[in-house]
């Protein structure tokens, strides 16, 4: 954070605020909240172990979906609202992967090599179009995300699937709202090298595969193009003077953007044990969205430690909400909890002035 | 004092949106009148129920009500005219008579008993609230969906 | 000949700047066969989805003449006229006067998310748009923790055909029967089978010709500048900020009420779900009937709300009669209202490059004159 913070002469007060405005308000209402959360849960009668569990289980799910934010932010693109779209590419993979007849952990990676050309593919096109349309990215993300969702509608009941795991019983034909991946990749990488201790259970594999992706970007982000990459996205007259193909550089971050959330997708599913087709992608957006600034990032700059903090968060809230708001006042408002400070997030972010003018 | 009288307008359009909120809360509270042709037991004495009652409330069709049966009708506003046309017993001459009925503002149903009316007894005699019995639902609580994403009819 | 190369052109270039709708023309003209539809049917349909829809799709003009967009947060307004219809049924109140209760009643809530929305807009210059849309994702949260938690709790509703069986919280519907369709039986005229709700269209044109004044007005003039350019308009004097909450809080009042009038045709309110969908649908039919981002007139509205709800008719049964399935069409109809959302903001967003781009090279050149 660049800003300036008027000097009070105290240097501790000085660390303090600049601390609190670097990290932003919300945040630490965010922050603090979950740890009041966490300080209750003993005394409504929650296992913390537990707790911290589900929390960490459901990190394994998202984590990759909220790293698919940066390469987009990172080139000026904006906070990703057309995530729909690599959750296709992924969904097609996942599909593909199970028509074809693969199997038990295999099938995963089946599913990975599958996702992967369609991603490339929507990915490109997605790039494109959005540097025909620079400084408008975000609201027409969304819309492409809402149209290739409902298109694809259309197209889970016409294309040719087949098998009777995944087609409607009485038809024949027609994919089903929800498939299950029992016997497929459910669970393939969150039972891989899974630690339990009495209460707490560490779904390692999962985890892994996320450090080794975000190990993959941060590392990638540190390359010549990576460097780049960041320069388009917080100054892209100086980018652009340096001799940097601004078109290429960001079409580049849309499809690792697009290829990310096809992994992502097919990550959750593994953990959540089920293929969920149809409208479900059109509001997997905003959660990832929210996550991610709720980690600290802003609209133009994300960092892994932003994907990881946010993603803990946000799923924290999520997981242990219901659990004692429940068992404390006997009403269960954590959905509603949820969407107001998810979306007040991403408000909050929105109305920031981005920290280098454009 | 031009800022004066910008928000003396501004008060007096208050104040009549008000006024028109009010209004509407008056003509348009909504009540179920339901007309009993029944025999009612008083410390005065017994009445009995007419063999024959027409009854027309307000703008609804007219019905006809045999001993012991129950007309119903909906209207708006604080009054209502309701008029019967009765015979006593079978060969009695028909008789017709028209109320102006003023009823309870929070009451959503009223009853009245026709022959306590026609008689001229008190109020608290023939009109008594009709107080809904609560329909046994289901024991478990209704489901709220929230989904966002439903599509209906627009 | 250059004559008729121009006449060519100009068909071309009206081609060119009403694609959507010319594009619907097409789609209806293919489906309305396939369908199988009587024509008095669709014109019954027609006519009441003209009535019941163009009071919200109008609500919609005021903040593009203000330059701020499509306004995404209207279904803020829509969801303050849902609670003054939950409030008026448990009221009882009946008929007309129960609407204009309710209208009043969502005066207040309208104007207070209006100037909370308007001025985080007005934080977000240049991001109105997503930041309207993410705007009804955080009220919507707002409105469940009211309606699902405060009323019967804070909020007395006493009536359990509301309320839900736990004691506090609305049901998923609430039936409008007492209301229902009492403005459009108003003064209706019955015309060889198809009703025509006279008063619906007369609120409508009212509506119409209010807008029509309001451009004239000192006020519309200065929002018209402020769509322009906000530098210009700030230069001369109008107070920029004031003017864009005015707008966004007017749209706002206006959907409310068109809310109102939306679902006293539709005789039940579906507590949790009827708004969501709304502002995306309304829009989209502005949309079809040629408007753009930044230029929506009155004829827009009512050609585009027959456009698309034609559209939206005939789909699900000409999917059927193509498809053998009836969900390809109401897939189809959702994926139409998404495309000619998406397309139009692409449209606006190149076309705002290209003008950009136009007059940062005509300053070039400028220069260069100036410094010969």
């Amino acid at each position: 954070m660049s800003e300036l913070v008027r000097s009070s002469g105290n240097p501790i007060v000085d660390r303090i605020r600049a601390f609190a405005r670097s990290f932003g308000l919300p945040r630490l209402i965010i922050a603090g909240f979950l740890l009041l959360l966490f300080i209750m849960a003993p005394f409504v009668g929650a296992n913390f172990f537990t707790q911290l569990s589900n929390t960490l289980n459901r990190f394994s799910w998202n984590a990759v979906l909220v790293l698919s934010m940066v390469p987009m932010i990172h080139s000026g693109c904006g906070l990703n609202f057309g995530l729909p779209l690599g959750i296709i590419a992924g969904l097609l993979g996942g599909t593909l992967a199970i028509e074809v007849g693969a199997t038990g952990f295999a099938s995963f990676w089946v599913a990975v090599l599958f996702a992967t050309p369609f991603a490339l593919i929507l990915g490109a096109l997605y790039g494109f179009l959005l540097n025909k349309i620079k400084g408008g990215e975000m609201m027409i993300a969304t819309y492409v995300g809402f149209s290739s969702v409902s298109l694809m509608c259309m197209m889970w009941l016409l294309l040719p699937y087949h098998s009777p795991n995944m087609v409607w019983g009485y038809a024949g034909k027609g994919l089903r709202t929800t498939i299950s991946l029992e016997g497929y990749y459910n669970g393939a990488l969150a039972n891989f090298l899974q630690i339990n201790i009495g209460h707490l259970s560490i779904p390692v594999g999962s985890l892994l595969f996320f450090a080794v992706l975000a190990f993959g970007i941060w590392a990638f982000l540190h390359t010549k193009t990576g460097t780049a990459m960041t320069a388009v996205g917080s100054n892209p007259n100086f980018a652009r003077a340096a001799g940097i193909n601004i078109d290429r550089t960001r079409l580049l971050s849309v499809i690792l953007s697009t290829w990310l959330g096809a992994i992502g997708i097919l990550v959750y599913e593994q953990g959540f044990g089920f293929i969920q087709l149809y409208m479900a992608p059109f509001n997997m957006a905003l959660p990832a969205v929210s996550a991610i600034l709720i980690g600290g990032a802003t609209v133009n700059k994300a960092t892994i430690t932003n994907v990881i903090i946010g993603t803990f968060l946000f799923q924290g809230i999520v997981t242990m909400t219901p659990t004692v708001m429940n068992s404390m006042i006997h009403m269960d408002m954590s959905e509603v909890i949820r969407v107001i400070a998810s979306n007040g997030m991403i408000i909050y972010a929105l109305t920031r002035k981005s920290e280098v003018s454009r | 004092m031009k800022i004066g009288k910008a928000l003396l307008y501004k008060i007096l359009t208050v104040v009549a949106i008000l006024i028109l909120a009010a209004v509407m809360m008056i003509i348009g509270r909504g009540h179920t009148i339901y007309l009993d042709n029944k025999t009612i037991e008083t410390s005065g004495g017994s009445y009995a129920a007419f063999y024959r009652a027409d009854i027309e409330v307000k703008n609804n069709e007219t019905q006809k009500l045999s001993a012991r049966e129950r007309g119903a009708a909906t209207f708006m506003g604080q009054s209502v005219k309701v008029t019967v046309t009765y015979m006593e017993t079978k060969n009695s001459q028909k008789k017709t008579e028209t109320f102006k009925i003023k009823v309870p503002y929070g009451w959503d149903g009223i009853i009245i008993n026709l022959p306590a009316l026609i008689k001229g007894l008190d109020k608290s005699v023939y009109m008594t609230q009709f107080i809904e019995t609560p329909v046994e639902v289901s024991a478990t609580d209704e489901t709220v969906v929230t989904d966002e994403f439903a599509v209906s009819d627009i | 000949m250059s004559n008729n190369k121009s006449f060519g052109s100009k068909i071309w270039s009206l081609f060119r700047n009403n694609t959507v709708p010319f594009m619907f023309v097409v789609i209806c003209a293919v489906c309305i066969p396939i369908s199988g539809f009587s024509l008095n049917y669709l014109l019954a349909e027609i006519i009441t989805r003209i009535a019941r829809n163009s009071f919200l799709i109008l609500s919609l003009l005021i903040p593009i003449m203000a330059g701020m967009g499509l306004n995404f947060g209207m279904t803020l307004g829509a969801m303050a006229g849902e609670i003054g219809l939950i409030l008026v049924s448990d009221w009882q109140i009946w008929g007309i006067p129960g609407m204009v209760l309710a209208m009043i009643i969502s005066i207040p809530i309208s104007v207070l998310l209006g100037v909370i929305c308007g001025k985080i807009m007005n934080l977000a210059r240049g991001r109105e748009m997503i930041t309207g849309y993410i705007m009804n994702y955080f009220i919507n949260g707002i409105y469940q923790l009211i309606v699902l938690y405060a009323m019967g709790a804070i909020i007395p509703i006493v009536h359990s055909s509301i309320i839900l069986p736990r004691g506090y919280g609305i049901r998923n519907t609430v039936s409008l029967l007492s209301m229902r369709q009492s403005l459009d039986n108003l003064l209706a005229i019955r015309f060889g089978g198809i009703k025509i709700p006279v008063m619906t269209f007369a609120v409508v044109a009212l509506l119409c010709l209010f807008i029509v004044w309001f451009r004239k007005t000192k006020l519309g003039q200065d929002m018209r500048a402020v769509g322009q350019d906000m530098e210009v308009a700030r230069a001369a004097g109008i107070d920029v900020e004031r003017t864009r909450i005015i707008s966004i809080v007017m749209s706002t009042v206006l959907a409310g009420f068109g809310m109102i009038i939306y679902l006293q045709n539709m005789g039940n309110l579906s507590t949790y779900t009827a708004h969501s969908q709304i502002g995306m649908f309304c829009i989209a039919a502005l949309l079809v009937g040629g408007a753009s981002v930044d230029r929506a007139s009155i004829g827009n509205v009512f050609l585009g709300v027959t456009l698309f709800h034609l559209m939206f008719i005939v789909a699900p049964s000409a999917g059927t009669v193509l498809m053998g399935d009836s969900m390809i069409g109401e897939y189809f109809r959702v994926f139409v209202s998404y495309a000619v959302i998406t397309f139009a903001l692409i449209m606006y967003e190149t076309k705002k490059r290209r003008t950009s781009s136009l007059a940062g090279r005509e300053l070039a050149l400028a220069q260069k004159e100036a410094d010969k």
